[in-house]
């Protein structure tokens, strides 16, 4: 049986980062050959949003919350991008990768974009980014453990306010 | 002698006072004397009897005899004529021993008297013999003593007696009233011009009071106008001292401020390399560490040879990211350096502007240490300023070839001396110059001790020391 094949979008300021993803998704337990499309700004980025051609293309995004900007077009960060790809290509699952945790920045991304998986650097393992991976693929959400445990603290906070 | 009625009243007052007073020198001679007087204005009135009794009261002071034996004389002679008076039988013998006293006391007003008394009785008696002999000795003695009344008198005598020589002596007597009114004229004329010359006088002094005060008015209004000068003048150089402190008080705070944000926006500035290191740590080395350790994942599911060569490369990347952090080190630690030698920047800078603009020698011994970063913002300046100050004065006044400036902070005790081989200068004279008197302050401001030496052409030393 041929394998099914994934059309992966990485986006991430780091070629050595996205080298190590390509790498550790090749050992995925699905069965799946996995196809990288990648870009290291936003403006490379956007372009390839933009390409008519990759309308339905992409199946996963990766997306590194920070980059180099696109200010011309308004994009600052990681997230702007991503909203643009939310709406603009279709079934594409988003996973946001961040290097903080902040709990603000978190609870806006929920707000503004309710990715399918949100991953903190230093936390995950490979191990842990395959599972992710694997989840959602599988139309599940996943969040990284502390991404989980600051959102919960924030929403504690922001109940009491209210 | 013409003892007029109106004084009567006058008289007898006075005999009461006299009477009444306790302690009077020579009671007894003034009560004898208004007795007498008193008595005389009874006899002019021809009251006779009453005139008897005040001259017998008058006598009752027998000390008189001694002491006033004028008085005594004239009372007696005066009693004996108001009982001649009274009765003409009577009298002579009291008559005779006043003529008697009166001669022998030289008095020649008494002798005058009791002589006429003596005519008048003699005449009395029709013994015209008698009579013009004593009027004689009275008409000599009052030619003698130019006592014109009686000369009148005796004269108007000599008529009632010898009424046949009467034109000659009426003659006498015109010739006397004559110089009598011719005196009169005179003093009258004396009188009136020594009148005149009162009033002109009086004139003068008013002028002279006049010019006087307004010299006086001049005066004090000029030297009140010279206070008032003093004054303002006084006021207006405390004004410009008060507002020259003010300014002063003003570049002090303005300078301590500059100093404070000069300090922090080198905070701001250190804040912002310190975060620029931080983020360039935490992106850049983080990340390449976090895909080393990710591609490394590979060995653990598969271990053939080429993922196992692709690991090594990984591994030797791990050197680069080793060096990356050992740059990243470096810098921080010679940016922190270089940051805290802002004060010394500072200070290095004046002595740099002074060596370079001035063609003294001079040498500067200061060994900054990281304690005197550490002073607070107001020592430094003050600090600051005392340097420029002294500075200053070596270059405009001391004429100085040499120069030397050290500064230490040792042991929480900060000293700076400042030399020069100039002219020096008078201590007691310039003390209070305000150069002078700034540094003063200022070190007083510190808490500090400041002692300058100088010695006319011996040149000047400054010693300041601060505890911190």
């Amino acid at each position: 049986m041929a394998k099914k094949l994934v059309n992966v979008f990485m986006i991430d300021d780091h070629p050595a980062m996205i080298e190590g993803y390509k790498s550790i998704l090749a050992f995925n337990n699905l069965d799946i050959d996995i196809n990288t499309t990648v870009a290291y700004t936003c403006e490379a980025a956007y372009n390839i949003i933009f390409d008519i051609k990759n309308k339905s293309y992409f199946d996963f995004a990766f997306i590194d919350l920070k980059l180099p900007c696109f200010s011309e077009k308004n994009i600052e960060n990681g997230l702007d991008l991503a909203i643009l790809i939310k709406e603009n290509l279709i079934n594409c699952k988003i996973i946001m990768i961040t290097s903080h945790a902040e709990a603000i920045d978190l609870d806006a991304m929920e707000r503004n974009l309710a990715p399918n998986g949100i991953l903190v650097k230093s936390d995950f393992t490979a191990d842990e980014f395959l599972i992710a991976f694997e989840n959602i693929y599988n139309n599940q959400i996943y969040k990284s453990k502390s991404v989980i445990e600051s959102l919960a603290a924030f929403q504690d906070i922001s109940k009491n306010k209210e | 002698m013409g003892i007029i009625k109106r004084h009567y009243p006058i008289f007898k007052k006075a005999l009461n006072t006299i009477k009444n007073a306790e302690t009077v020198p020579n009671k007894l001679y003034y009560v004898a004397k208004n007795q007498y007087d008193i008595g005389c204005v009874f006899l002019q009135t021809k009251h006779y009897i009453a005139a008897k009794n005040n001259f017998s009261e008058g006598l009752k002071f027998k000390n008189n005899y001694k002491t006033n034996p004028a008085l005594y004389a004239a009372l007696l002679n005066h009693f004996a004529y108001s009982e001649f008076k009274i009765d003409s039988n009577k009298g002579l013998e009291d008559l005779l021993i006043a003529l008697k006293i009166s001669e022998n006391n030289n008095d020649q007003i008494g002798i005058i008297k009791s002589n006429s008394y003596l005519a008048e009785f003699y005449l009395d008696k029709k013994d015209t013999l008698k009579a013009l002999d004593h009027n004689k000795v009275a008409h000599e003695y009052a030619n003698k003593t130019g006592n014109t009344n009686a000369l009148l008198r005796t004269l108007n005598f000599y008529t009632k007696v010898e009424p046949e020589q009467a034109l000659i002596h009426t003659q006498k007597q015109i010739e006397l009233l004559n110089k009598i009114r011719a005196k009169e004229h005179a003093s009258q004329n004396k009188l009136a011009r020594i009148e005149f010359e009162t009033s002109e006088l009086n004139t003068e002094k008013e002028t002279l009071l006049n010019q006087q005060k307004i010299i006086v008015i001049i005066f004090s209004i000029i030297l009140s106008f010279g206070i008032l000068l003093y004054t303002i003048l006084y006021q207006r150089a405390k004004h410009r001292d008060v507002v020259f402190r003010q300014q002063q008080q003003a570049s002090n705070e303005e300078i301590y401020k500059l100093m404070l944000n000069n300090q922090e926006e080198i905070e701001q500035i250190r804040k912002k390399i310190k975060q620029n290191i931080a983020l360039d740590l935490h992106d850049n080395i983080l990340n390449r560490l976090a895909s080393t350790r990710l591609n490394l994942y590979a060995i653990s599911r598969r271990q053939d040879d080429e993922t196992i060569k692709k690991a090594i490369v990984h591994v030797e990347s791990i050197r680069n990211i080793e060096q990356e952090i050992r740059a990243f080190s470096h810098e921080l630690y010679n940016d922190s350096a270089y940051n805290k030698s802002n004060f010394k920047t500072i200070l290095e800078e004046l002595f740099n502007t002074q060596k370079e603009s001035h063609p003294i020698l001079c040498t500067i011994n200061m060994v900054y240490c990281d304690a005197m970063n550490n002073l607070s913002p107001e020592i430094k300046m003050h600090l600051y300023r005392i340097i420029q100050e002294a500075f200053n004065n070596i270059n405009k006044h001391s004429k100085a070839t040499e120069m030397q400036l050290f500064l230490t902070l040792k042991n929480n005790l900060l000293t700076l001396r400042i030399t020069d081989n100039g002219v020096g200068f008078d201590l007691k004279k310039r003390k209070n110059g305000i150069g002078l008197k700034n540094m003063k302050i200022r070190t007083e401001t510190m808490f500090g001790e400041l002692n300058i030496n100088s010695e006319i052409s011996q040149g000047t030393s400054i010693f300041v020391k601060v505890k911190v």
